[in-house]
């Protein structure tokens, strides 16, 4: 068992996809049966299997909120750019993050000007740096939801036992279930069904979901990251619709149990308070939306450590983020849509990431009539 | 949102809270400060940014794949509700 | 002796003198470079690998500047790196590539050691590619001005009577072949920095494809057009493939040939095998009749022992590439942005 190729067995995916098309409830085309995958990593891979071109045309995914770098606001990473800029300072960040544009530019647009900013695979090598420049201040720009939180928290208390004093974190940390309560309170959601997140779920287990169903009525199946396991969630989710049930499920039971990872949720809490509330780019402030490290660990925070502009730049006017992440609105029904907002110069979340709604829209969707059969002439 | 690979432990060193994982002959030492149980050579785990995030569990993978193979969806097992 | 480099080795004085002849003739030497003139006179008629009866009445020019970090790393360092891109270059013009030439800009206080290995590795790429370094150059410049040495360097072919490559040749359904494996040099590159911790058996397929790409125009007469995947990796390639043909690029991901080390290596980064540059395969459209012999003439090589046909021109006139996934749904194949970099989501 090797707990990849299994779950990519090509015969196995046809067999799912004709039970989902058997199952499928009948929708005028337009009014397609919405249901959306929370996590980006869920969004990249539905993309790279090219599932989105083998479902019913009246089933939509609407990719949602839960890609860390999209929904950073701008305003934090004029300030990773500002700290970036410090003569002593290195700014250790993840490769995506690295690209995500702030309102003058991004971190390595920062790195051209002359800004030490280094891209790191984990927190920990970050440390490490810090370690070996001890003349330096290290500040990592720390992304991620319950996933990659844990492992913060861990380099910071590692961090503090060690006595490193020239390390700090710029927590821009974000939490998944305030993100569902701030789209499922927007207007105009015409969201039936949701793919949970994965690997946020290693963390904090299926429990707090249970809201989802139970004040809103709406099924929730958390679900794996092979194409499997994404075409089986979906088949679980068609399957409550149809059955007339709405609950939790856990399809990724080979690594999500229903209380998450009791080691993950504790370190997080020691080292992290919730924020009043968070922005996030494309759905504003979202109350207790993000983590800040706390008190006691202030010497590792670099918000305390340093001055920091901290202007909150409010998404563009123009930009519908919001109404897109919720299904309210197309991609193309957005005015700044691939005129004012392209993925060169992105205005909103849905168009930072090459996955996001209108970044998949602007490459793929528009152009999916463009099937294999018309290709191949 | 998070992107995290299955990975086998090959060796472990608990003073250090650090394992040595593999994947196709790929090995990084990771840390396994997040893990609630000591982790042996052979287990597999979920690596993220370089920590083990979870366990994977053997047995319910079996159980996922039996059921794809019945081509039976998941939820149609009695009793796997939560 | 100096066991640096000094600005004095850039002077032009006994200094350099003492550095080309010690090093550089020492490592790679031949019948024109030894000459230390200012330009190699070339003889058009004969070359060491054009027999006259190709009758040859088109030259093929070609630059490149290398500079990698590490200058060394599994399976290829900054020396063969600079042989063979250039010799791929012309190559894939459908030239013989002939003669080099080989400037080095280096770094005050660079260890003479370095250079050696460098000078040694670019002799023995250039002995694998049938090609001779026929003139160069030498500068050094202030410490920090460069990082340790970067090579420039220019490359001359012949081309033999009667092969035309060129885009506007493609039509809908040739077929498009592959040398081999993708991902390996960009990923060796990338773990042996050092900096992800991370260490697999990944090694640069950094080679010459001068006889490969002569096999396969043998074999296959009719090839339309080659070109090797480097920066950007086949995607990036087949963009260019795609607007130069001004046709749609199908590929079949199932075919595209990825070794288990380097894809588990992409895994763990979240990068893309098809943006990762490649330095020593080929990627070739061929009409659809002599398919079968172009892969015959590329398995025949150890080059090209792993060729594959990944996809064909589609009769679609938009220039974009889609990709057939192994579960048969299709995805429009995006344009890499950038180098490939680690990503958490």
């Amino acid at each position: 068992m090797k707990y990849i190729d299994e779950f990519r067995d090509p015969k196995l995916a046809a067999s799912l996809l004709a039970d989902i098309h058997a199952r499928m409830p009948d929708r005028p085309p337009d009014n397609p049966l919405k249901l959306m995958e929370v996590c980006g990593g869920h969004t990249h891979a539905i993309h790279r299997a090219g599932l989105p071109s083998l479902l019913p045309d009246s089933l939509e995914l609407v990719h949602g909120p839960g890609c860390p770098v999209c929904v950073t606001p701008t305003g934090r990473i004029d300030d990773a750019v500002v700290l970036a800029s410090e003569e002593k300072s290195i700014l250790c960040t993840f490769g995506d993050a690295a690209r995500a544009p702030g309102s003058k530019g991004s971190l390595l647009d920062a790195k051209a000007t002359g800004a030490d900013v280094r891209v790191v695979y984990s927190p920990l090598d970050a440390l490490a740096l810090a370690e070996t420049h001890p003349d330096r201040e290290v500040v990592f720009f720390a992304v991620g939801f319950e996933t990659t939180a844990p492992a913060v928290a861990a380099t910071i208390v590692r961090a503090r036992r060690q006595g490193i004093p020239n390390f700090s974190v710029l927590s821009n940390h974000v939490l998944v279930v305030p993100g569902l309560k701030a789209i499922l309170a927007r207007p105009g959601s015409k969201l039936e069904g949701f793919i949970g997140p994965g690997h946020v779920s290693c963390t904090i287990g299926s429990e707090p979901y249970r809201f989802i169903p139970e004040e809103h009525g709406l099924p929730i199946v958390i679900s794996g990251f092979e194409p499997l396991d994404l075409l089986q969630a979906l088949l679980m989710l068609l399957d409550q619709l149809t059955q007339g049930r709405c609950e939790v499920e856990n399809q990724y039971q080979r690594a999500v149990q229903p209380h998450g990872n009791p080691t993950a949720k504790a370190i997080i809490s020691q080292v992290f308070r919730a924020r009043p509330h968070f922005a996030w780019r494309g759905l504003g402030p979202v109350p207790g939306g993000g983590l800040r490290l706390r008190d006691e660990f202030a010497a590792f925070d670099a918000e305390e450590r340093f001055s920091l502009p901290g202007k909150s730049v409010p998404d563009p006017k123009a930009c519908r983020c919001g109404e897109v992440l919720v299904g309210a609105k197309k991609p193309w029904e957005c005015g700044a849509f691939a005129t004012r907002c392209t993925p060169e110069n992105p205005l909103g979340a849905c168009m930072v990431s090459s996955e996001g709604a209108c970044a998949a829209s602007y490459a793929y969707e528009h152009r999916r009539q463009v099937s294999w059969e018309k290709a191949t002439g | 949102m998070c992107l995290a690979l299955p990975v086998q432990i090959v060796a472990t060193d608990p003073e250090r809270s650090a394992a040595l994982v593999e994947i196709e002959g790929v090995q990084r030492e990771i840390c396994t400060m997040l893990l609630d149980t000591d982790s042996t050579p052979g287990d597999w785990v979920i690596v993220h940014v370089g920590f083990a995030l979870c366990r994977l569990h053997e047995d319910a993978a079996r159980e996922t794949l039996a059921l794809l193979a019945e081509g039976r969806a998941r939820s149609q097992a009695p009793g796997k509700k939560l | 002796r100096a066991t640096h480099v000094t600005m004095a080795h850039g002077a032009g004085g006994r200094a350099t003198a003492a550095l080309v002849k010690e090093v550089f003739l020492d490592a790679y030497g031949g019948r024109h470079l030894n000459r230390l003139e200012d330009a190699a006179i070339l003889p058009l008629g004969r070359s060491s690998s054009l027999d006259s009866s190709l009758g040859a009445s088109h030259l093929a020019f070609s630059c490149d500047s290398f500079v990698v970090t590490p200058p060394c790393f599994p399976g290829g360092s900054l020396g063969r790196l600079a042989v063979c891109g250039t010799v791929n270059d012309l190559a894939m013009a459908g030239a013989i590539p002939s003669w080099l030439a080989i400037s080095w800009v280096i770094e005050e206080g660079t260890p003479i050691q370095t250079l050696r290995t460098v000078a040694h590795d670019i002799a023995t790429a250039a002995t694998e590619a049938d090609i001779e370094i026929v003139t160069g150059d030498t500068k050094v410049v202030e410490r920090g001005a460069a990082d340790g040495v970067l090579l420039t360097t220019a490359g001359v072919g012949i081309c033999p009577a009667g092969r035309e490559l060129g885009a506007e040749r493609i039509q809908p359904g040739d077929k498009l072949l592959l040398s081999g494996s993708m991902g390996d040099h960009g990923m060796a590159v990338m773990l042996a920095r050092g900096d992800l911790a991370i260490n697999a058996d990944i090694r640069s397929d950094c080679a010459p494809l001068g006889k490969l790409a002569a096999g396969l125009l043998t074999a296959a007469p009719n090839t339309r057009w080659m070109r090797d995947p480097t920066r950007g990796g086949v995607a990036m390639l087949c963009h260019e493939l795609a607007a130069a043909a001004e046709h749609s690029v199908l590929l079949r991901e199932q075919q595209l040939p990825v070794r288990p080390a380097v894809r588990a290596a992409c895994e763990l980064l979240g990068i893309d095998p098809l943006h990762v540059a490649n330095e020593g395969k080929l990627l070739a459209v061929v009409p659809p009749a002599e398919t079968e012999d172009a892969l015959a003439a590329l398995r025949s090589s150890p080059l090209g022992k792993d060729a594959v046909l990944i996809g064909e021109i589609s009769p679609h006139l938009e220039p974009i590439v889609l990709l057939e996934t192994p579960f048969g749904g299709t995805r429009l194949l995006d344009i890499p942005v950038g180098n490939p970099l680690p990503r958490i989501c």
